[in-house]
């Protein structure tokens, strides 16, 4: 049996949490967390970076909740809160350590492994590998290609990157081209 | 793009990561109700000082320096024809001695 917040859109559950119904914001919270947490793992690319990432976003979505003008798109305004945190650590870092954005150690990939996924722990194996190549691309195409993934209109990831639709239809072109390269070496 | 759908779109959050945030969220309610009853108070507290200076303006006497005084006026009953002639008449009988035995007969 469903609760009635069960049906009510993130507009109308936010609205009843700042009027004080915690059950609310619970709703919320669990209709997203599982596509923020997918995000922002693929993103960072490391798991205990991502929990910390995935937490601090929330908390600063808390914060910011009464100002938040319900559009609708209340996960492509949380993707942006979490991406520009992210952001603003790397940056951090890089004034610190002095390294490139792109520097990450890319992961084992797995052999043997068949073109077209046929059983779960193939089709495991393969998103570990689209996981994998997705790593090796440059931050901005994978996260133009992440967001999509989460059905991010292209206007709205312009948006996020504060580009035009065009530079983002451009990454998202490379960023295809590149995985399917990355994955048919992978595949060969 | 049918290979990319097996790149999870969803991943299982950890479980300490849930407690923590919605006890962040938990704290953030607590926290907004704890303002807006303390902005109730200092509103309704604004508006009962208003309300019982207002009372007390129209209500309670000013002091007496502030207040003019009534002029007391002291009435002097108007004596009647009779009580004059009366007041004269014993008056000369006061002065005059005429209580001897010779104006009583």
């Amino acid at each position: 049996m469903t609760s009635p917040l069960e049906n009510m859109d993130d507009g109308a559950l936010i609205a009843s949490f700042l009027r004080g119904g915690e059950a609310a914001f619970e709703v919320l919270y669990r209709r997203h967390r599982g596509a923020l947490y997918a995000f922002l793992t693929h993103l960072v690319g490391d798991s205990a970076e991502a929990d910390e990432v995935f937490s601090e976003t929330w908390l600063r979505a808390l914060e910011k909740l009464p100002k938040y003008r319900d559009d609708g798109k209340f996960d492509a305004w949380l993707f942006r809160i979490g991406r520009n945190f992210y952001l603003d650590r790397c940056r951090a870092r890089q004034r610190r350590k002095n390294v490139s954005l792109d520097d990450e150690t890319p992961p084992p990939v797995l052999a043997n492994v068949n073109s077209e996924p046929q059983t779960q722990s193939e089709a495991k194996e393969t998103g570990e590998l689209i996981a994998a190549a997705l790593r090796k691309l440059p931050a901005e195409q994978r996260e133009v290609f992440l967001l999509r993934q989460q059905d991010v209109a292209f206007k709205e990831i312009a948006s996020i990157q504060r580009t035009s639709v065009n530079t983002v239809l451009s990454r998202m072109q490379y960023a295809l081209r590149a995985l399917r390269r990355e994955l048919a070496e992978i595949v060969q | 793009m049918k290979r990319y759908e097996s790149l999870p779109k969803e991943l299982p959050v950890p479980d300490f990561l849930n407690e923590k945030i919605l006890r962040a969220a938990s704290d953030f309610s607590a926290r907004r109700r704890k303002k807006a009853a303390q902005r109730r108070i200092v509103f309704g507290g604004a508006a009962a000082a208003a309300a019982m200076l207002m009372t007390a303006y129209f209500v309670f006497p000013q002091s007496p320096k502030r207040m003019p005084q009534p002029t007391i006026r002291q009435e002097v009953p108007e004596w009647s024809a009779i009580d004059q002639e009366s007041f004269v008449l014993c008056a000369e009988l006061d002065s005059c001695n005429l209580w001897d035995e010779e104006f009583l007969i």
